[in-house]
């Protein structure tokens, strides 16, 4: 290895098929399992010793094959273990590297579903591992996963005594993109770290030109890229926000929005005359817009006036409808109303200029009073509500992204803040 | 990301204060059907 002494590899043949048997590492490897026919040897052993054969020797494919080295964050690593393990329970399989470095001593990449992790023995365990949430180091890691791994195919050389069959219960806790792992067995308690790596990482730092594993849905402790970005984009409509509530604040301010005409009118369906004309009003300030209110006493009945907005010096005619209903009783909850006794309308973009309205009215009644009220300067609220919903589209559908990242990083998880737990159901 | 988020968002604004500024409505332009301002259902009697 570069800078890096080498061990002296040990060679021999295996004692059951004769094959050739490498150790790397020779002073701390316990057992070495045969590549060809699967038995696993003492390591330590003169004689070498067959600890156990296989049951069968069927060759799972690796990605990365034994004696490969390769670079993980900068450093040089050798593949020299590689084994399958089970979950008991789901029989979820994963795929296990051991890899080593005679100055750094031994490391794991371990492989699920086409997401990888670099896992580095934990030295100095969580002082309190119990529990759904575990603080180490000042982060704190959430329970993943409760279950028992069996090691279900195993090739090379590792620093115990290892065998087909060997189970350990396992807890797995995330704080992406890490991973406490905590495996118990009969003998002892190990705690490790993985840290998630992207497929890109492995297969440069090891020149990978085979096909890599596909990566499926996300992983346990898979770092959301985006999710750093939400709050730098919530800041930013926060800013945005108080921008158009300011822009609308200042447009009514500066437009000042004053009344120019007001009136009372009869309706009477018996009247011959069915229009009725307001007196001529001006309309200044720049062209903005007008705002045109009806109020009608209305009780379970409807009131509607059609009306023109005639411009005197250029017979310009703005058409507009308004009507109003309300109806109120009592029920078996009591009194109810709907509707309302008050509209307006806005019309935009009006030209200054002398104008008056025409007026015919219509009725569920046989006759009415009624008035009209006229604004200047009308601010209308939809550009606003408009204005609100483009600032949010972007940082609402990050959030959602964001959540549906989540959720599916937990679909796998008994222990998902997404999920109902049976027993509050 | 941020970048065109804060492309768009001024341009947003933007465009708010000139719609209020001309008197253009949104609401109108929903509600009749005509998104021009200047050339509204507007005739001669």
């Amino acid at each position: 290895m570069a800078g890096e002494t080498a061990p002296k590899a040990k060679v021999f043949n295996c004692p059951l098929c004769g094959s050739t048997v490498q150790i790397r590492v020779p002073g701390d490897t316990i057992s070495v399992v045969c590549t060809s026919c699967k038995s696993v040897i003492d390591a330590r052993d003169e004689n070498h010793r067959i600890l156990s054969e296989a049951a069968s020797r069927l060759n799972v494919p690796q990605v990365i094959p034994l004696g490969q080295r390769g670079r993980i964050r900068g450093q040089l690593w050798e593949v020299i273990g590689f084994m399958t393990r089970m979950d008991v329970e789901s029989y979820f399989v994963w795929s296990e590297y051991l890899l080593y470095n005679p100055m750094r001593g031994y490391r794991w990449l371990t492989e699920a579903d086409g997401h990888w992790n670099y896992v580095l023995p934990l030295k100095d365990p969580p002082k309190n591992p119990k529990g759904e949430s575990v603080l180490h180091m000042g982060r704190t890691y959430r329970l993943y996963h409760n279950g028992r791994a069996t090691v279900q195919y195993v090739v090379g050389e590792f620093y115990w005594l290892v065998f087909v069959g060997e189970t350990v219960a396992t807890r797995d806790l995330i704080c992406p993109p890490e991973m406490l792992s905590i495996e118990k067995s009969k003998t002892e308690i190990t705690y490790s770290i993985g840290e998630y790596l992207s497929p890109d990482e492995v297969r440069e730092g090891f020149k990978i030109t085979t096909p890599m594993p596909v990566a499926i849905g996300v992983a346990p402790n898979q770092p959301d890229l985006l999710a750093g970005r939400v709050k730098e984009l919530l800041k930013i409509w926060g800013l945005f926000l108080i921008a158009i509530m300011m822009i609308q604040f200042l447009s009514i301010v500066i437009t000042g929005e004053k009344e120019v005409y007001s009136g009372g009118y009869s309706y009477d369906r018996t009247d011959p005359v069915k229009t009725k004309t307001s007196p001529s009003f001006e309309l200044t300030g720049g062209e903005t817009g007008v705002k045109i209110g009806l109020h009608a006493p209305v009780l379970n009945h409807w009131f509607e006036s059609q009306m023109d907005l005639v411009n005197e010096t250029t017979g310009d005619v703005d058409e507009l409808e308004l009507g109003v209903e309300y109806y109120e009783g009592r029920d078996d909850e009591g009194l109810w109303s709907e509707g309302s006794r008050y509209t307006s309308a806005i019309l935009p973009a009006v030209p200054d200029g002398k104008y008056h309205l025409n007026l015919e009215g219509s009725s569920s009644m046989p006759d009415i009073l009624y008035s009209i009220t006229v604004k200047r300067g009308a601010i209308p609220m939809s550009n606003f509500l408009m204005a609100l919903f483009l600032i949010s589209i972007f940082p609402l559908l990050l959030i959602w992204r964001q959540k549906r990242f989540e959720m599916a990083r937990w679909s796998q998880s008994d222990f998902s803040p997404y999920h109902v737990h049976k027993d509050e159901e | 990301m941020k970048t065109p988020y804060l492309i768009f968002g001024t341009l947003v604004c933007i465009t708010l204060f000139i719609a209020n500024r001309s008197g253009w409505s949104l609401g109108h332009a929903l509600s009749t059907g005509n998104w021009n301002p200047k050339g509204r259902s507007v005739f001669h009697k």
